[in-house]
């Protein structure tokens, strides 16, 4: 009986997951589609109008219903916010979905999806709000044995016993009574009290100043990205604003104006071959410096170890002199016999940080594991490669991201390197040059800095999404490559 | 197979040019199927001996041979050879059944055949329901069995044991002691097992090597090895509680202690090393040597006896039923046969076979 009611729970679970899923995606689909409706300012002498860009009007027709611009950006900024709230849900449900077991189900899971059931109404998810709220009802008879009737009934005893329960005072123990052993062991489970209270008080201060710190610059990115120019080039600017006042026409502008899908090619491209080789050199280095035994292989290590100590700066004069006209000639030739994504990947195809991690990892896998390869007849290449790279994955993984996350990240040396080439470089820049070297500039030449934070904050979503989905691996690479070095 | 060890020599040469002898002029015949157990305290060199055999670590001199062939410089892969190691070396990452199948990958061993060989050593070795589980999902005593396994399905010519048992616990290590055994002469393979643990070695092995700093101390069956030690190490080395030693002079043909006639000897007059096994002392109502008990400790069947005897403190394991509680004076008597006399200078024994 139990056990059905569970399973029935699990069955409504899957349903109401069906229908997160679809309005999920209608979400989605209403987004583009309202972005897509979105009017841009008008194109004259190929140049795009900015400056009518905060003073237009237009009037959108949705389903022979007129609306102004106000209402089309509080219609997108709730889709918004309906998808930030429905991705993490359907994320967290189906992972607890796929955990949970009948022993963990007590009253707080069927709160928790009654508050859940709230939220999808709030998000207008009609379906999945009565399914959730119908589960919670088959949770409550599973934990406590009630039905509707009774459950409803039991509310208000139960809030009438905590209310009794708070508001009725401890009895008071008087002190003279007891000997001095016991009060000063009372006198020192107060102090404890007081000082743990005091110890969570103090943590969660800091930690949320701390987040404060990290978040605020997010989000101020964000608001400025949906301000309009006077908004955001305003000496007193506003920290929140109205729904209706977040131009996401901005995004459209950035969208259209720049070459996103040349640079975000050029970056991709950039970004893949390098941590390629990186990850490449990294297993193979790491492997000889891990297990191969040579002569001078300390000494050779402690001179790659020495390399780390010079900043990346200084070396960019020597690169450049490599990959130009006096090396291997991949840039600063005559147009058209330049090889800029060659210039830009080669000198990046190694790191010495990573070899140095991931050797660590290597010596970590037990001897043993190396010497019953060779009575099984395994080559140090196939040992390699079957037993180490597959233990050591999890670092290698946190290698690629991080590797990714750099080359992302790159602006001085493909600043360089596409600077030398004039017109013919720009083709070649990446994410970060353009952001930077792309102006959005109106007549009198002032810059619209919510366009140039719209596009940077474009840069940062795939990062961010990457971080989110694989923060599990960076926080491990980051904190043991911390403590090990 | 027979396994034939020839002055065979590991010397290790650290940074600074310090010498140390591993393995010293080994000379052992490890006759076909026979289960060998190399025994010796830590640092003697026991593991050392067994790569060499495996071939992982190359020896400075002397010869290895496998039957008639000297294998001295063959690669491991290719000596048939299967190796299990203390902590089992399974590869965590791959399935049970992967790691058995791993060797015969590298054999390239076709495909239907390997697979039936896996699960045939998998039912032999009695793990046979756990074969798409993960090393860590498993318990030490089924990742031991697993190694077995790995060791095994190449149908190697001799197996080593790298003191297999030492990471499990004592009621698993006598379980497993016995199921190797089983194994072992199910497939009656020469097996080479090493172990610190004189006991697991004295039940599990034909014949045992005793070793103490990469010299063989003495080479023979486990009992015969306990009943007549060649030397004092092995004396010393063999038996729990330990045999107790002391020392005492032979006068005029007689073993005198405490200006006592002890035994008749026919040995030259010297100081010599004494050694009597607690278990050999019997207690007697008439004759015998009269002792003071210091200590009694009832342990189950037999009764341990603290007493100072020749000035040191011996130990007597005895029947319970002839110490009563309480007792301050107890009559001792050992068998001549049981008293061993060990030279002072070689530590060689003098009165035994």
């Amino acid at each position: 009986m139990e056990k059905n009611l569970f399973l029935k729970s699990n069955k409504i679970e899957k349903t109401t997951l069906f229908f997160d899923f679809l309005a999920l995606a209608l979400y989605i689909y209403v987004f583009f589609g309202l972005f897509s409706m979105l009017a841009l300012p008008e194109i004259v002498d190929g140049r795009m109008r900015l400056d009518t860009l905060q003073f237009m009007l237009p009037v959108y027709k949705l389903l022979n219903i007129t609306f102004d611009k106000y209402t089309m950006n509080t219609m997108i900024t709730l889709d918004v916010l309906f998808m930030l709230v429905a991705m993490p849900m359907l994320v967290t449900n189906i992972k607890k979905l796929k955990t949970r077991t009948i022993y963990e189900i007590d009253s707080y899971t069927a709160s928790a999806k009654f508050i859940q059931g709230i939220i999808n109404l709030f998000s207008l998810n009609i379906v999945s709000a009565v399914l959730r709220i119908y589960n919670m009802f088959v949770l409550v008879k599973f934990v406590k044995g009630y039905n509707a009737k009774q459950f409803f009934k039991s509310i208000i005893p139960a809030i009438k016993a905590k209310f009794k329960q708070w508001t009725t005072k401890k009895e008071k123990i008087d002190e003279s009574q007891l000997d001095e052993y016991s009060i000063s062991i009372k006198k020192s489970i107060r102090r404890q009290t007081a000082v743990s209270a005091m110890r969570i008080l103090f943590t969660y201060l800091f930690l949320i100043v701390m987040a404060l710190i990290i978040i605020i610059p997010f989000y101020w990115m964000l608001i400025t990205s949906l301000k309009d120019f006077s908004g955001s080039t305003s000496t007193n600017p506003a920290f929140f604003i109205n729904i209706s006042q977040m131009n996401w026409v901005n995004y459209k502008v950035v969208l259209t104006e720049m070459n996103f899908g040349l640079y975000i090619k050029n970056t991709v491209i950039v970004a893949i071959f390098s941590t390629a080789g990186t990850v490449v050199t990294t297993i193979l280095a790491a492997y000889a410096f891990a297990r191969i035994e040579f002569k001078g292989r300390e000494v050779l290590f402690s001179i790659l170890i020495m390399t780390m100590m010079i900043p990346g700066e200084l070396y960019i004069i020597t690169n450049f002199i490599t990959v130009s006209k006096n090396g291997f000639g991949w840039v600063g030739m005559p147009t058209g016999e330049n090889n800029y994504f060659l210039a830009m990947i080669i000198p990046f195809v190694t790191s010495i940080s990573y070899i140095f991690f991931l050797r660590q990892n290597f010596k970590q896998i037990p001897e043993s594991l190396y010497k019953a390869a060779r009575v099984d007849g395994c080559s140090d290449f196939k040992y390699l490669m079957r037993v180490m790279v597959p233990i050591a994955s999890p670092t290698i993984f946190t290698i690629t991201i991080l590797h990714i996350f750099s080359s992302w990240n790159a602006y001085i040396w493909p600043r360089i390197i596409t600077g030398v080439g004039g017109l013919e470089g720009q083709q070649y820049w990446l994410i970060s040059n353009a952001l930077r070297d792309t102006a959005f500039v109106l007549d009198n030449g002032r810059v619209m800095y919510n366009l140039q934070i719209a596009a940077s904050a474009l840069v940062t979503v795939p990062l961010l999404i990457i971080f989110f989905m694989f923060r599990k691996y960076i926080m491990n690479g980051i904190g043991r490559s911390g403590t090990k070095g | 197979m027979e396994l034939r060890l020839e002055n065979l020599t590991k010397i290790f040469t650290n940074k600074t040019g310090i010498e140390t002898t591993a393995v010293d002029k080994l000379d052992i015949t490890i006759e076909s199927g026979k289960l060998v157990g190399l025994l010796g305290p830590s640092g003697c060199g026991k593991s050392t001996t067994l790569f060499m055999i495996a071939g992982l670590v190359k020896p400075t001199s002397g010869k290895i041979f496998f039957g008639d062939d000297d294998v001295t410089k063959l690669a491991p892969e290719k000596r048939g050879i299967g190796l299990v190691f203390q902590n089992y070396a399974l590869y965590p990452h791959m399935t049970v059944y992967q790691n058995i199948l791993f060797p015969l990958e590298n054999m390239d061993v076709p495909r239907d055949e390997a697979i039936t060989r896996v699960k045939e050593m998998a039912n032999l070795v009695g793990i046979g329901n756990l074969l798409d589980r993960k090393p860590s999902q498993l318990s030490g005593g089924q990742q031991q069995r697993v190694a077995i396994a790995r060791a095994l399905v190449k149908k190697p010519k001799v197996l080593l044991l790298d003191e297999p048992l030492s990471n499990l616990d004592a009621r698993l290590r006598l379980q497993m002691r016995e199921e190797i055994k089983r194994i072992q002469r199910e497939i009656g393979i020469t097996t080479i097992f090493v172990t610190h643990d004189q006991e697991e070695a004295m039940s599990i092995s034909d014949k045992m090597v005793v070793l103490d700093f990469g010299k063989e101390q003495q080479y023979d069956a486990p009992q015969e090895m306990y009943n007549s030690p060649d030397n004092l190490f092995v004396a010393k080395f063999l038996g729990n509680p330990p045999i107790n030693t002391f020392e005492a002079e032979v006068k005029k043909g007689y073993l005198t202690i405490n200006d006592k006639k002890f035994m008749k000897v026919d040995l030259p007059d010297a100081l010599y090393d004494i050694g009597m096994r607690p278990e050999n002392f019997r207690v007697a109502e008439e004759g015998g040597f009269e002792v003071d008990i210091h200590n009694i400790f009832h342990i189950g069947r037999d009764t341990m006896i603290h007493f100072e005897f020749n000035g040191k403190n011996l130990r007597a394991l005895v029947d319970s039923d002839d110490i009563s509680h309480g007792q301050k004076k107890v009559k001792l008597t050992i068998k001549s046969e049981r008293v061993y006399i060990f030279d002072k200078e070689t530590g060689l024994v003098t009165n035994h076979g």
